[in-house]
């Protein structure tokens, strides 16, 4: 893909905050990145990192009450996500951008055919009809890699295996030729074999397919193996962005070196122990006034506590990470 | 499918057969008299002559015999012969007859059925049709001002008996109410009312009003709340956000999508309630004087009446087991999971 294109999907200053009893929790904070067409990006974090509230704030898949997307834009196709009406939203929704989740077991509808749910977002937004909506459906099913598709759209979905069923999520998220694939986790749910037939796959689709595909994930293995461009999220924070190499090869977030230390090494000598990053994710209460990750930072100095990094341009091109120390220099960044 | 519910409609036959011997063994064995409600007058041995004459001192194995007899092979053939005009030979053989009015225990209950039917079987309806909505609302807009009161009506038909609701509205509507207006209605309702022409039409909705009105409370109460808990079960849940995710309309997510997967449980609920539509309107029948199903066994029970009381017992025993094989059957339907061949 160009290195200069336009991206399909660009993000900039997405705020989303849940209110709950105890004060509002502020679970994605200032997230810019952008995606372009054809591009995998991978996005990266722990459990409640704000992975998935991000994505879903894009699309107004959030609860409302008491999920709030405070502020931000998210423009997609010359228009902001966040203020067009919910009407053209739901056409943007299933239509352009494609949702596959974690869970395919529970994802799928029980009480209804897979054929009925695949054919579902193609007659809402393709307007199709039935035979058409049907024709299509087979096509699709084809396409992840389902045999006897014809016969299998009259089946429920309890009658296909973990597998099978990621890949008629896939179906119904491709349906209408999105622009962009969000896959929120969708191979942690399956097992090894499983999840690297779904890699393959999907690999395979882009190539086929030309969308752009963000993949959450909180396997690092996965994303090295087919992500173009890494975004590392924290404490509802986007902490550090990156080629793919460069990220792997280069990191300049201690949460970022920290992530990768973790990763237990198949070669050479047996770890004795496995590495852990010490401490707790924040509690995401209030607006950030410090840098989230202080607690767990070896590198942590006055600043930190002081002031919320913002990203700044790193190492080569398009890196780009938010820590007031300066690991090149080996010491903090000045300015 | 059709296996399944032929094996099971085959394992009714003993299943009902030993409720009827229960049934039959509990009302022979509690202490009541066949004689006790005739007047004081009679003496004792005329009180022997009557009891020996309606059977009731044959042992009780002979006794049960004779109502088996009765129930399965006699009446039906009746009915029969009613129906198609058929001669099966019935004339002469002795019916099934209740030990107080001496007639025929099927007629009676055939006399009170459509009573019982049109008002308790209107109440349900009316319950299940007002319960559905405001389940299904309540669930949506959990802890909203709708669900809060929702909540409380709720509660209110659970708690409150219908032998005060039923007096309550009494009090309003027939007491307080002058009778000229038009908001006044019947306490009493005449179950010799034929409806013939609009106005007869307009006195029976109106003298239907309160007993349906008291026991459709109670059945909303009860199917709001289970239609309410199940849509919540099922909001949540990660199909929905599929569904959202796919674009499709939100009404369309909550009514096909979620109510489709709620509906299993009510309406296996909803099924098994219906046999209680015959049995279950004993007080609130008391309550406005309509002689159906209910009252017909409570005066059955004080006059010591076996063969009364044993027949609509065992029939309700019948519906409900019945009702229950159709609650198994309906699952299977709404539910692609279940499969039972």
């Amino acid at each position: 893909m160009p290195d200069g294109a336009l991206p399909v999907l660009d993000v900039r200053d997405l705020k989303t905050v849940f209110k709950t009893r105890s004060g509002e929790v502020h679970a994605v904070n200032s997230v810019t990145f952008d995606v372009k067409p054809g591009e995998l990006l991978g996005v990266v974090g722990e459990s409640g990192s704000g992975k998935s509230v991000t994505m879903m704030s894009l699309i107004g898949l959030l609860p409302s009450p008491p999920a709030d997307v405070k502020e931000g834009q998210v423009l997609f196709g010359g228009q902001d996500l966040l203020k067009i009406n919910p009407n053209d939203l739901r056409h943007v929704r299933g239509g352009e951008i494609g949702f596959v989740f974690q869970d395919p077991m529970t994802s799928l509808n029980p009480v209804f055919n897979v054929g009925f749910q695949i054919m579902e977002p193609l007659r809402i937004h393709m307007g199709l009809n039935k035979s058409q909506a049907r024709a299509r459906a087979v096509e699709l099913l084809e396409l992840v890699g389902i045999p006897d598709a014809g016969r299998r759209l009259k089946d429920y979905p309890h009658q296909f295996s973990g597998g099978m069923r990621q890949r008629v999520m896939i179906a119904i998220a491709l349906a209408c030729d999105p622009k962009v694939l969000i896959a929120d986790e969708p191979t942690t749910a399956l097992d090894v074999t499983i999840q690297a037939q779904i890699i393959e796959l999907v690999k395979e689709l882009r190539e086929k397919l030309g969308m752009a595909i963000i993949w959450i994930t909180h396997d690092l293995g996965v994303i090295a193996g087919i992500a173009d461009r890494v975004m590392v999220m924290y404490g509802g924070q986007v902490v550090e962005q990156a080629p793919v190499r460069e990220l792997f090869g280069n990191p300049q977030h201690p949460y970022t070196r920290a992530l990768l230390q973790t990763i237990p090494s198949v070669r050479g000598a047996r770890a004795e122990k496995l590495n852990v990053i010490e401490g707790q994710p924040p509690i995401l209460a209030g607006a950030p006034t410090a840098c989230p990750f202080r607690d767990r930072c070896p590198q942590r100095f006055e600043r930190c506590d002081a002031e919320n990094p913002v990203r700044r341009a790193v190492g080569g091109a398009g890196h780009d990470a938010a820590c007031h120390y300066d690991f090149k220099a080996g010491g903090p960044h000045v300015g | 499918m059709f296996t399944f519910t032929l094996r099971r409609l085959i394992l009714t036959i003993p299943t009902l057969l030993f409720i009827s011997f229960v049934i039959f063994m509990i009302v022979k064995l509690s202490p009541s008299d066949p004689t006790g409600n005739l007047p004081l007058t009679i003496p004792p041995e005329v009180r022997e002559q009557i009891r020996e004459a309606l059977g009731a001192n044959d042992s009780l194995i002979v006794q049960y015999g004779r109502w088996l007899e009765q129930f399965f092979w006699i009446e039906p053939r009746v009915y029969l012969e009613r129906t198609f005009g058929w001669d099966l030979g019935t004339e002469g053989e002795i019916r099934l007859l209740s030990y107080q009015t001496r007639s025929p225990v099927m007629d009676l209950i055939m006399q009170r059925m459509p009573q019982t039917l049109w008002v308790v079987g209107v109440a349900y309806l009316v319950g299940i049709a007002i319960a559905l909505p405001i389940g299904v609302i309540s669930a949506y807009k959990q802890y909203s001002v709708f669900d809060q009161v929702g909540t409380f009506v709720s509660m209110v038909g659970f708690s409150v008996p219908p032998f005060f609701s039923g007096v309550v509205v009494i009090v309003i509507f027939s007491v307080l109410i002058s009778s000229d207006s038009i908001f006044w209605l019947p306490s009493v309702y005449d179950t010799t009312h034929e409806v013939t022409d609009w106005e007869s039409f307009k006195y029976q909705f109106r003298q239907m009003i309160m007993p349906v009105m008291v026991l459709a409370l109670q059945i909303t109460a009860q199917i709001s709340r289970f239609t309410r808990a199940s849509m919540l079960d099922n909001l949540n849940q990660d199909y929905v956000r599929t569904a959202r995710a796919k674009g499709v309309r939100e009404r369309t997510v909550v009514l096909l999508h979620v109510l489709r997967n709620s509906m299993i449980p009510v309406v296996t609920v909803i099924a098994l309630g219906i046999p209680s539509i015959f049995g279950g309107a004993i007080i609130t029948e008391q309550v406005f004087k309509v002689n159906g199903l209910g009252q017909l066994l409570i005066i059955a029970i004080q006059g010591g009446d076996v063969p009364t009381v044993q027949t609509l017992t065992f029939i309700f025993a019948i519906l409900i087991v019945l009702f229950n094989l159709i609650a198994d059957v309906l699952y299977g339907i709404l539910d692609p999971r279940i499969r039972y061949d």
